[in-house]
């Protein structure tokens, strides 16, 4: 339907008077819908479609502007949200810019574009109203008319009726949003609290009880000496020997505590230090021997291989100490507690065992329990408190922290001392510095980070052309390194499997901080001894991972799909990938309640992995040839780097356009205009992952030519940067060379002289010689091969 | 001669020792245990008159022993009083309902178990008898 000729009006009041009686009603059951309904995707849906009968028009679209990073964000009926670029000189940018409707008309042909990625079918006239709540710029609407038309002023009301009326729904929503996530932080912190809590209280319910023994002495004996001072039978100066040595059980019950609260929640970081294993255990031994002499107990300690570890001395000679106090505590009067420390592999054990009455089996796990209560018998019913109970906790604590673990058995049938034997193992290599794990602790158990690593993953995957890539992070409590991520593994293969910092190539690159190629894991000398035998690829590529400089895990890649060896041209290019990657993660945990940050970095990270499956743009041979041409024309090693990165994201841009249009090849106008706004959508869409402006740079300018016909920005020669002429060369041999569904690939003497035609027009020069060098070189290598 | 045999359980040996002194001070003859079984078998050979049973024990905890001295025909009959760090009302409970015939609770004071012990046990103290 349409409002009919010879209505005017200039206010708003007698236009809404004069729209005719369905008119009016559409525009009532919109304006309803979008005051009243809580889906923001129902309403909008009810919205367009009224306004599209009501108007004639072919489509309707909105456009959301994030309030937090004012980028602008497609609405779909369905809910889902997808990143826009207004195009330049286009009606939204128009309208942005003046805080005002503009009413396109489409009259005369102008070919003036108009959001060409937007629609289905190119449009001949847009309206585009602001969505305005207050001051803020909440979005813009769109109503497009597949013919020429002017709009009446009761047609303009009707419009602004629902713009207003969408505004307010856009509010609300984003009110609604911030609720939702404010409302899940809370839920988080609560629950974390709660935790707390309760591990608190259980800590304070078994501290009281403690608390309560030594307590009972003093009291009992304090209580005596009082009544019995007069006494000369009492043996008061023993009373008070007592008294003196509970008040120091109080004493050290309580640091205990206090100890074993710091390092179970996490606040204790380790100050390692290289030791060697056999000074450390003479050590602690000599530190104790005035304890077990007192009682006529024999202290031995062997040392059946000395080491040097990375440990924190302190921290560690405590869980020693309480171990071997441990012992004492069991032992009988004139028995014996044996100290022996070995390397068993790339672990080093130490184990302290007494020959007091054996340990229960049913204690063997309970034992580590804080305030375990000993069921061993005490022999001679001496006093059972040369140590706090909590010592055992503690102990098991520090050596965790280390990275290792601590069990208790009962000694083989015929050994000695055959009481209970408590052991611990703990890496020989070092473990990951207390920063790095900070950072890890900020990404571990955050489920929007798990998808990103595994589209991390994937995208390496693609990029490389491999079919074997693992993602290796720092675990923030042990240290140690895990598989984050992992494709082509299997998942049961890689379940769990960890890897000490310096053990394995993914250990000793994080340990390093550089990234390595190995051509042949057999013959190289550095990993000989440390390759597993899960990989069976002999080249492979392992890159450190930096988060705000800190090394906190390594991407990993092997197994090539051609078969080949990796060589420096990948490794360059993981390089500059996982570089990405770390800026991604640092992003998102500078802003860890911004489910946007991930999102936009999963959404970048997805489309790199489809522009290389689905489009097979940017490939390998694309970066290589890129990197050679670059080399070719004497650009820096750093340069070189940039541009082979830049050659395989370069065209990211295409992969909306080719989600939005379906069929590649048969563009019409408009479809075209769209092709020449993808070296901006790919800006858009690179820029949460992106930190390099030069990147940025070489990306816009790929289609830009030498003598100034190309696009966006019409640059010409020198203006336009060396990485974009590079890339351009590369990429139109590409597109000639390879078969498109829609089109057979050219010859390479037609291609070659195509690229000579153009040199100087579309094309600098120089960069075509270099090309054609590089050309040259490459038919040379396949010849010898 | 003794008031009476008291046998005082307790696994901290300080315990048993102030027990010990101030029990001996009033006049009983004091035995010891450190665990319920050392309890048992000592109550079944010695016949104490009363016993002084902590709760929270290796090998056989308090309760257990109460219940299994409460059962045995030459046991049943001789008083126990309960000991434990633990204060709580559900403690008391099972305390009596294993047949403990009084409760105290640590940290307590020496005396006035002498005294809860005199009461069950029928004695004065040492001061009453002398002024008697």
């Amino acid at each position: 339907m349409s409002f009919g000729p010879g209505i005017s009006g200039s206010g708003r009041e007698d236009g809404l008077l004069e729209l005719p009686g369905e008119a009016l009603a559409l525009m009532a059951e919109a304006v309803l819908a979008l005051r009243t309904t809580g889906d923001l995707g129902v309403s909008w849906g009810i919205a367009a479609a009224n306004a599209r009968r009501a108007l004639g028009a072919c489509d309707a679209r909105l456009l959301r502007v994030d309030p937090r990073s004012g980028a602008l964000f497609r609405f779909e009926e369905s809910g889902v949200e997808t990143p826009y670029l207004a195009e330049h000189g286009g009606p939204v940018e128009w309208v942005m810019r003046h805080d005002r409707p503009l009413f396109d008309e489409g009259s005369g042909g102008s070919r003036a574009p108009r959001e060409t990625l937007l629609w289905q079918q190119p449009p001949a006239a847009v309206a585009s109203v602001p969505l305005v709540a207050g001051s803020t710029h909440l979005g813009i609407l769109l109503v497009a008319f597949d013919r020429a038309r002017n709009y009446a002023a009761p047609e303009r009301v009707f419009l602004q009726a629902i713009a207003d009326a969408l505004a307010l729904a856009l509010e609300r929503a984003d009110l609604r949003r911030t609720l939702e996530d404010e409302r899940l932080r809370t839920a988080l912190a609560e629950r974390k609290l709660s935790l707390a809590q309760e591990a608190a209280s259980n800590l304070m319910s078994i501290l009281a009880h403690e608390l309560r023994s030594p307590l009972s002495s003093v009291k009992a004996y304090v209580e005596t000496l009082a009544g019995n001072l007069d006494n000369k039978s009492a043996p008061r100066e023993r009373f008070l020997c007592i008294i003196d040595e509970e008040c120091d059980r109080l004493a050290s019950l309580v640091t205990d505590v206090h100890d074993l609260s710091r390092i179970e929640g996490g606040e204790c970081t380790l100050r390692l230090t290289g030791v060697s294993l056999a000074e450390f255990g003479r050590d602690v031994c000599a530190r104790m021997e005035g304890a077990a002499a007192r009682r006529g107990i024999a202290l031995t300690f062997t040392c059946e291989q000395d080491a040097r570890v990375d440990v924190d001395a302190e921290l560690l000679r405590r869980a020693f100490t309480n171990l071997v106090q441990n012992a004492l505590q069991f032992a009988p009067d004139d028995g014996r507690v044996d100290m022996r420390l070995s390397v068993r592999g790339d672990e080093w054990i130490a184990s302290v065992s007494d020959d007091g009455p054996p340990l229960p089996a049913e204690d063997l796990a309970t034992v580590f329990e804080g305030f375990y209560r000993a069921r061993r018998q005490l022999s001679g019913g001496r006093p059972s408190h040369e140590g706090t109970r909590v010592g055992l906790a503690i102990a098991r604590s520090i050596v965790q922290l280390h990275g290792g673990r601590m069990w208790a058995e009962q000694p083989a049938p015929g050994d000695a001392p055959a009481g209970a034997r408590f052991c611990l193992a703990l890496p020989v290599r070092q473990c990951a510095s207390a920063r790095a794990r900070r950072i890890a602790r900020q990404t571990v158990g955050r489920d929007d980070l798990r998808q990103l690593f595994d589209a991390i993953v994937e995208m390496v995957a693609a990029s490389l052309e491999t079919s074997l890539v693992s993602l290796i992070l720092v675990d923030p409590d042990r240290g140690d390194l895990f598989i984050a991520a992992s494709m082509g593994h299997d998942p049961l293969d890689v379940t769990g499997r960890r890897t000490t910092l310096r053990s394995g190539v993914a250990g000793a690159v994080a340990a390093w901080g550089r990234p390595v190629l190995v051509e042949n894991i057999e013959t190289d000398r550095r990993f000989r001894r440390l390759n597993h035998p899960q990989y069976h690829t002999k080249s492979l590529l392992c890159v450190p991972l930096r988060v705000e400089g800190e090394v906190v895990g390594v991407v990993n890649a092997n197994n090539k799909m051609n078969g080949e060896s990796f060589d420096e041209d990948d490794l360059a290019l993981l390089v500059m990938l996982t570089e990405r990657v770390g800026s991604a993660i640092e992003r998102a945990c500078a802003y860890p309640d911004s489910r946007r940050v991930v999102e936009d970095s999963l959404e970048a990270v997805r489309c790199m992995t489809r522009l290389k499956r689905d489009l097979a743009l940017g490939t390998r041979q694309l970066v290589k040839r890129a990197r050679a041409v670059a080399r070719e024309l004497g650009v820096s090693p750093a340069d070189v780097d940039v541009i082979g990165y830049v050659a395989s994201i370069h065209d990211i841009g295409m992969v909306r356009f080719e989600a939005e249009t379906g069929h590649p090849g048969r563009l019409d106008a408009a479809q075209r205009d769209a092709v020449t706004a993808h070296p901006e959508v790919s800006v858009e869409i690179l820029r949460p992952l992106e930190y390099l402006g030069v990147v940025r740079d070489l990306i816009l300018s790929h289609h830009e030519h030498w003598d100034g016909t190309g696009y966006p920005r019409g640059l010409q020669a020198e203006q336009i940067p060396l990485g974009s002429r590079v890339l351009a060369v590369v990429d139109a041999w590409d597109s000639m060379t390879t078969a498109r569904p829609f089109r057979a690939p050219r010859l390479h003497e037609d291609a070659e002289a195509e690229l000579r035609r153009e040199a100087g027009r579309q094309f600098d020069e120089r960069v075509v010689e270099a090309f054609l060098q590089v050309l040259a070189r490459e038919s040379e290598q396949r010849a010898v091969a | 001669m003794a008031k009476g045999k008291i046998l005082v359980v307790d696994d901290e040996i300080y315990i048993v020792h102030i027990l010990d002194f101030s029990l001996g001070m009033e006049g009983y003859e004091v035995l010891t245990a450190l665990d319920g079984e050392q309890a048992l078998e000592k109550a079944r050979a010695e016949k104490p008159d009363l016993i002084v049973l902590d709760i929270m024990m290796p090998k056989l905890d308090g309760y257990e022993t109460c219940k299994l001295l409460k059962a045995g025909d030459d046991t049943k009959n001789i008083p126990v009083i309960l000991l434990s760090a633990k204060g709580r009302n559900v403690d008391q409970k099972i305390g009596f309902e294993v047949g403990a015939d009084d409760y105290i609770t640590k940290p307590f004071s020496p005396r006035k178990l002498v005294e809860r012990i005199n009461a069950i046990l029928g004695q004065g103290t040492s001061q009453q008898r002398m002024q008697a």
